[in-house]
């Protein structure tokens, strides 16, 4: 259950669970990476594992301007930055799963804030098929959580048999 | 003739890897993202894995013209997919042209 839930829509509260489902998932995977594998860039062109790791919580202020946009909180009309250059990462581990762990935590308590009447709202910016709330939800905020852990272990993977 | 260690047509060199994007374009960052990971899963499975090489069409007329309302489109050989948001669909395109499966539809096709 995600702590100081206090919202009244059970389905802002599926979607809290299923993101801290998916950031604790994460979270575990970064924890166990080999300090050697953390800023080793596994081709050219490719991001280290760290910098992997750095982006999830990047993107996630990303993924809360969204919502906020969406339900019409006052926020910059232009999306927060993504770097994406970097191959590489400045944050240690520990650095990057605390600011992980509390991006996560202002993403919980923003979707447990959410109402049923705007988990319905259009999001914003327009997406295809006028996808809503709920939906951007599941499938950006969470699934982003899950596709990074993906890519780490499969990246862990291809180092492991060396 | 497949190279049973690499996947790829023996002697063919792989062909690299296109997404065309733009700035803001948020089904560009859901491309990009479904990429590394099936990249990250070839290198993991030891099969070949091409360089990707982002385009932004903004930078080129041509590229403009052709991908405005189609991006994020992908490319790879002869090969291209278009509004690429679909991993299945990418990872079809991968197993046809990296791994030389057979194609199963047409609507990848350049």
């Amino acid at each position: 259950m995600v702590p100081g839930a206090s919202t009244s829509s059970p389905i802002a509260l599926r979607l809290a669970n299923d993101l801290k489902e998916a950031a604790d998932a994460a979270i575990a995977v970064i924890q166990a990476v080999e300090p050697l594998l953390w800023n080793q860039v596994p081709a050219p062109g490719v991001w280290a594992i760290g910098k992997d790791a750095e982006h999830v919580s990047e993107a996630a202020i990303y993924h809360q301007w969204i919502v906020r946009l969406t339900i019409g909180e006052k926020v910059s009309s232009r999306r927060p930055a993504i770097e994406r250059r970097s191959l590489t990462t400045s944050l240690t581990p520990a650095e990057a799963i605390d600011r992980l762990a509390e991006r996560t935590e202002q993403g919980l308590r923003l979707i447990t804030g959410l109402t049923d009447e705007q988990l319905q709202l259009v999001t914003r910016p327009p997406r295809a098929q006028s996808q809503r709330l709920t939906a951007t939800i599941e499938r950006v905020l969470i699934e982003h959580y899950d596709l990074h852990r993906r890519i780490i272990e499969a990246k862990r993977g291809a180092r492991a048999s060396d | 003739m497949i190279d049973p260690a690499r996947g790829a047509p023996e002697g063919t060199p792989l062909p690299v890897l296109f997404l065309y994007t733009r700035d803001q374009c948020h089904l560009c960052d859901e491309a990009r993202d479904l990429l590394a990971l099936l990249l990250a899963e070839r290198a993991e499975a030891r099969k070949p894995v091409p360089r990707l090489v982002e385009r932004d069409i903004d930078k080129d007329d041509d590229w403009l013209r052709s991908y405005f309302e189609t991006v994020p489109v992908v490319e790879l050989g002869d090969r291209r997919v278009e509004l690429a948001v679909s991993v299945s669909k990418l990872r079809r395109l991968f197993a046809e042209v990296l791994d030389g499966e057979p194609a199963a539809t047409a609507d990848t096709s350049a």
